[in-house]
């Protein structure tokens, strides 16, 4: 598929007039986007990702770089130029209430769109109009109307339909649902995958949300200070981000399951602590941090679509012989924070990250010298099993258990069927 | 997808546009006052013009049997001192002022609107040299210039009002650039830069609309001080000269015969001070007009309609109350809220019932307009002109609120409960730094001296973690970032030692990574403090990390009430478990999301039965003929559903 925006080291400077600095609100940006597809833009406030919006729209002069749009860079079109893009690139912004002009008619503000549209006749343009309206769940009743006369949700609509009224092959999405309740974001999100899948239209869809960013996209570019932090396709940067600064985004995103927000707080709390205690009994706080993080590996687990287990495959296939020494227990019990590393790796600093790695082989020694390295083997074995079968409770308790003396388990049977899971796949 | 329309808040949304939405002129001629301005200017401009064919007489016709006498039939105004009839020299003279009005507001209104216009739309070194320009005129005395051109043109009426509209210009100017600049901020000027629209094609749809209200009450203002400034000009015998008339001259010929008659004061005088007033008036009415405020509305200027009403109502059966034998430090039964609209009232929370244990955390979920920040308003008293909250009691530690006065009440604000907003920046004064803001509140609630207060607002900089409070004391609120602010904010909230913290969607403007810093403050200063928390949201995920038990509210009742946990994973109410499954979360990329159909109903268009029904596929007729009351589930759990059996099956 060809590339139809093609962003290239684009940098955007904001003047400061009188006594204030220039501000840098773009750094080198190079991003791309396909016909058809939806390129999602995240960050924080100030990251840039509005002003590289707005650069594609031509409201916002680059200082340098290029913006190639169908093979043609539009980065410093002006005037006649410019304006003829109009029925290519198109925007839907994030304030539904500010983005129509109160005293004009939803009529005259949606024809504004076809401004630069081949001319047509009164009667076609308003069929058009009507048309589009339809489309978007909006009777004609709406023409002679003001916006003060829409919900939210409504004007959001209107703001689509409007957007998409000359056919445009870009839209740029800035904030676009950021605005609305929960279940009208809902509606306005299925419309705009509606519509793409319909007429093809490629979408720059700039939001902080990321799991809205997450579900929208088919690429995602991450931006910080007006900088890329990293770009590529959706699910490997959401599943596997590969920078720390993205990784503390996804870890800073809440989520509706109250076990694992209280998991996910444990572990920060834990941590602060290990951090705060600088002399003391820090081998205790850090084994503290590596109890939390193994806890919430398995919570984020069963947050997930579909829990599985296959980071624990692996070295548990290498056997039981394999847990003699202390690096093949240690390594099996690494492979526990395996099953959900983008959290746990997002919420540990690198300083830590060596703590906690030392507290591993402390405990596994620990174990081994105890005798107990089998006894962890099962355990692990059987945690797969749990998470494969969907048993949250067993696997929470079961991780929860890891350095306790060996008692009998509990679930013989579980035991063994798990055991032949595990075969079968290895 | 169906049509998002719906009978009742569609229907509310007419109605409330038919005040906002109609156009300006229509707006305009439902102003009893603006019409009868209106009507008043046009009568007297029309009889000025027409003079030669209305007036009785000749301006300069003199009756000497009759001189300086009061009104008659023959002379319905009266005559002056030479017998001359006034009403047609004051008809006559009105030509000489209307001309000189017209023409200073011309001359006002075509630099003005240029001036400002260019420099708002243009920027850059057009709006330096055009503002500079207008500052430079500004500084130019007025009435001098005045005096200076008359003496040079000698009684030039036409020089006199060309000066007046340039001297009165620049105030035109910089009230329609700074329209301008505020129009061109607006996120529909970007639209239409968009949709590809020429900059003159922008200014004549968009700008123009923005500032053409402004314009037009600086205009009347201009119009109202040239007639009173052509008044003066020829009282002061500056303008045109006698015997011709100018009702200037007029006033100066009536003070001449003061001594033998003080009538002829009555009618030159009246004359311009009915112009004058209309045309102020007639300003007011364009403003209000604009601004889509019907004035003249005789509730809206009683006193009494402003103050919130409270009162006791009888005790509905409540559900939701704090089981017996519980502890609760706030416990509201049966409250509702109402505020004015037009002649009667409209209901926006409705027989709520809630009860907060201490140390608590309760979230009260919903979308907008469903009334969750209604019902803290309620349990604050802080509410609109005019509202009415009636509960059957509203306690907290053991207080009624509901007894108490305005003054008691004020008691309670801030010290037994604290409360934090959403817009952390916009809750603080703008105008003092944050330190002094935060001392302040540490005096109001803890009657401390200067220097102990100092202190206590240090130590509670350190207690909502904010790094170098020495520095930031110093700041102004704009000079914060979001999350500073808001840990300012929940600083301040503290200065009361609250028992009970109201936040009222605090993370909302914030950051994902900072609104986790925030959740953990607030937790970590409730587990420090034993305070206890009412958190107002939409986010789920926000209820899971900060709350314990969560309300949910729709349509301005509560429809659901339980656990976090157990509300999160078994939702029992339709609307709740709608809610939930709205989140893109477990949902395949790129895939439809499941939604409800539909919009909230608007306050006032509440159905009889279930609130819910028209968007619930499990309603059935028996949700429909009557309220539904709150049916408890397990233990401390309770939904207002009658089907929640059903409920049972669909989950499993």
């Amino acid at each position: 598929m060809s590339s139809l925006l093609e962003v290239q080291d684009l940098t955007v400077m904001y003047r400061g007039r009188g006594r204030r600095k220039d501000k840098v609100a773009l750094e080198g940006v190079s991003v791309s986007l396909n016909e058809g597809e939806t390129l999602g833009l995240v960050g924080e406030s100030g990251s840039g990702k509005s002003t590289l919006g707005n650069t594609v729209l031509g409201l916002v002069k680059p200082e340098r770089g290029t913006i190639g749009f169908d093979g043609s860079d539009i980065a410093g079109l002006t005037g006649a130029a410019r304006r003829k893009l109009s029925t290519q690139i198109q925007a839907v912004f994030q304030d539904p209430y500010t983005s129509f002009n109160p005293h004009r008619t939803i009529e005259q503000s949606m024809g504004e769109t076809l401004a630069n549209s081949p001319p047509m006749s009164r009667g076609e343009k308003r069929a058009r109009v009507v048309a589009m309206l339809d489309r978007v769940g909006l009777d004609s009743s709406a023409l002679s109307k003001f916006p003060a006369q829409f919900s939210g949700g409504q004007r959001q609509r209107i703001s689509i339909a409007r957007a998409l009224l000359p056919e445009p092959r870009l839209v740029v999405c800035d904030e676009s649902v950021s605005a609305l309740d929960l279940s009208v974001q809902a509606q306005i999100l299925n419309l705009l995958l509606e519509l793409q899948r319909e007429r093809g239209v490629a979408y720059l869809f700039i939001t902080h949300d990321l799991s809205v960013v997450r579900h929208m996209s088919t690429r995602i570019a991450v931006l910080e200070h007006g900088k890329l932090i990293e770009q590529g396709d959706a699910a490997g940067v959401t599943d596997e981000p590969s920078q720390p600064y993205t990784r503390r985004l996804i870890s800073a995103s809440l989520s509706a399951d109250a076990e694992l927000q209280r998991d996910r707080r444990s572990t920060r709390r834990a941590m602060t602590r290990l951090a705060a205690d600088a002399t003391g009994d820090r081998s205790k706080r850090a084994d503290e941090v590596l109890r939390t993080l193994e806890h919430q590996a398995v919570t984020e687990v069963f947050a997930q679509p579909v829990p599985h287990s296959q980071a624990l495959a692996l070295p548990l296939s290498r056997g039981i012989a394999g847990v003699a020494d202390v690096d093949g227990v240690t390594a099996l019990r690494a492979a526990v924070l395996e099953l959900a590393p983008r959290t746990a790796e997002a919420m540990t600093p690198a300083a830590m990250l060596t703590l906690v790695q030392e507290a591993r082989a402390r405990t596994c020694s620990a174990l081994i010298s105890r005798g107990q390295s089998g006894v962890l083997y099962g355990r692990i074995r059987d945690l797969a099993v749990a998470i494969e079968t969907g048993d949250r409770a067993r696997a929470l308790e079961l991780v929860g258990s890891f350095d306790e003396p060996h008692e009998p388990s509990p679930h013989p049977n579980g035991a063994r069927a798990g055991a032949h899971t595990i075969e079968s796949r290895a | 997808m169906s049509a998002v329309i719906e009978g009742a808040a569609i229907q509310e949304q007419s109605r409330r546009a038919a005040e906002r939405g109609a156009g300006f002129l229509p707006r305009l001629v439902r102003q009893p006052i603006a019409v009868a301005c209106s009507l008043v200017l046009l009568v007297i401009v029309l009889a000025c013009v027409f003079a030669q064919w209305v007036s009785p007489y000749e301006p300069l016709d003199q009756d000497l049997q009759n001189t300086a006498a009061g009104p008659s039939a023959s002379h319905l105004l009266g005559t002056d001192q030479l017998g001359r009839d006034i009403l047609s020299r004051m008809l006559h003279g009105g030509q000489v002022t209307l001309l000189g009005i017209v023409q200073a507001v011309v001359v006002c209104a075509v630099i003005g609107l240029f001036l400002g216009l260019t420099a708002g739309t243009l920027g850059g070194w057009v709006e330096t040299v055009a503002m500079r320009l207008c500052d430079l005129l500004l500084a130019v005395p007025g009435l001098v210039m005045l005096l200076v051109i008359l003496g040079i043109y000698g009684n030039n009426e036409a020089a006199a009002m060309i000066t007046l509209g340039v001297i009165m210009a620049p105030t035109l100017a910089r009230v329609v650039y700074s329209a301008t600049i505020a129009v061109r901020e607006e996120l529909y000027v970007a639209s239409a830069r968009v949709a590809g629209l020429t900059s003159l094609q922008i200014m004549r749809r968009h700008i123009l609309s923005g500032v053409t209200g402004p314009a037009l009450t600086q205009i009347s203002i201009v119009a109202a001080v040239a007639c009173i400034a052509e008044a003066g000009i020829g009282y002061l015998g500056l303008g045109v000269a006698p015997p011709a008339p100018s009702w200037g001259n007029l006033v100066t010929d009536a003070q001449n015969v003061m001594p033998i008659s003080a009538w002829m004061l009555v009618p030159t005088g009246g004359i311009i001070a009915v112009v004058t007033l209309s045309l102020t008036l007639l300003g007011n009415g364009i403003r209000d007009a604009y601004m889509g405020r019907s004035s003249g509305s005789a509730k809206a200027f009683s006193w009494r309609a402003l103050a919130v009403k409270v009162s006791q109502a009888a005790s509905p059966a409540g559900g939701g109350a704090a089981p017996l034998g519980q502890e609760s430090i706030l416990s509201v039964k049966g409250m509702t809220v109402r505020l004015p609209r037009g002649s009667s009232e409209v209901t926006i929370v409705d027989d709520v019932n809630f009860h907060v244990a201490p140390g608590e955390a309760v979230a009260i979920v919903g979308e907008s307009g469903c009334g969750k920040s209604m019902t803290i308003s309620g349990v604050l008293r802080v509410l609109p002109m005019g509202a009415h909250v009636a509960a059957a009691s509203i306690s907290f530690k053991g207080a009624e609120l509901t007894s108490l006065s305005e003054r008691e009440m004020n008691a309670y604000r801030g010290t037994g409960i604290g409360f934090i907003s959403q817009e952390p920046i916009s809750s603080l004064n703008p105008a003092f730094t944050v330190g002094h803001q935060l001392e302040e509140a540490v005096r109001l609630h803890r009657g401390v001296g200067k220097g102990k207060a100092r202190q206590i607002a240090r130590e509670l900089m350190a207690r909502v973690r904010l790094p170098e409070p020495d520095a930031v004391a110093k700041k102004y609120p704009h000079e914060l970032s979001g999350g500073m602010a808001q840990r300012i904010a929940i600083a301040r909230a503290l200065a009361g030692e609250p028992e009970l913290l109201i936040a009222d969607e605090p993370t909302t403007a914030l950051d994902v990574s900072v609104q986790c810093e925030i959740l953990d403050l607030l937790r970590d200063l409730r587990e420090q403090t034993g305070m206890a928390l009412i958190l107002v949201t939409h986010d789920w995920g926000v209820v899971a990390e900060a709350c314990d038990r969560a309300l949910v509210m729709y349509a301005g009742q509560v429809v659901e009430s339980a656990d976090v946990r157990s509300i999160i994973a078994h939702p029992a109410h339709p609307y709740t478990r709608a809610l939930l499954q709205s989140s893109s979360v477990g949902i395949a990329p790129r895939q439809l999301l499941p939604v409800i159909a539909g919009t909230v109903p608007a306050p006032g268009f509440w159905p009889h039965g279930c609130r819910f029904a028209s968007r619930c596929e499990l309603a059935e007729d028996a949700c429909r003929t009557g309220p539904i009351p709150m049916v408890t589930l397990d233990e401390g759990s309770a939904a207002r559903c009658i089907r929640t059996d059903v409920d049972e099956l669909v989950r499993t």
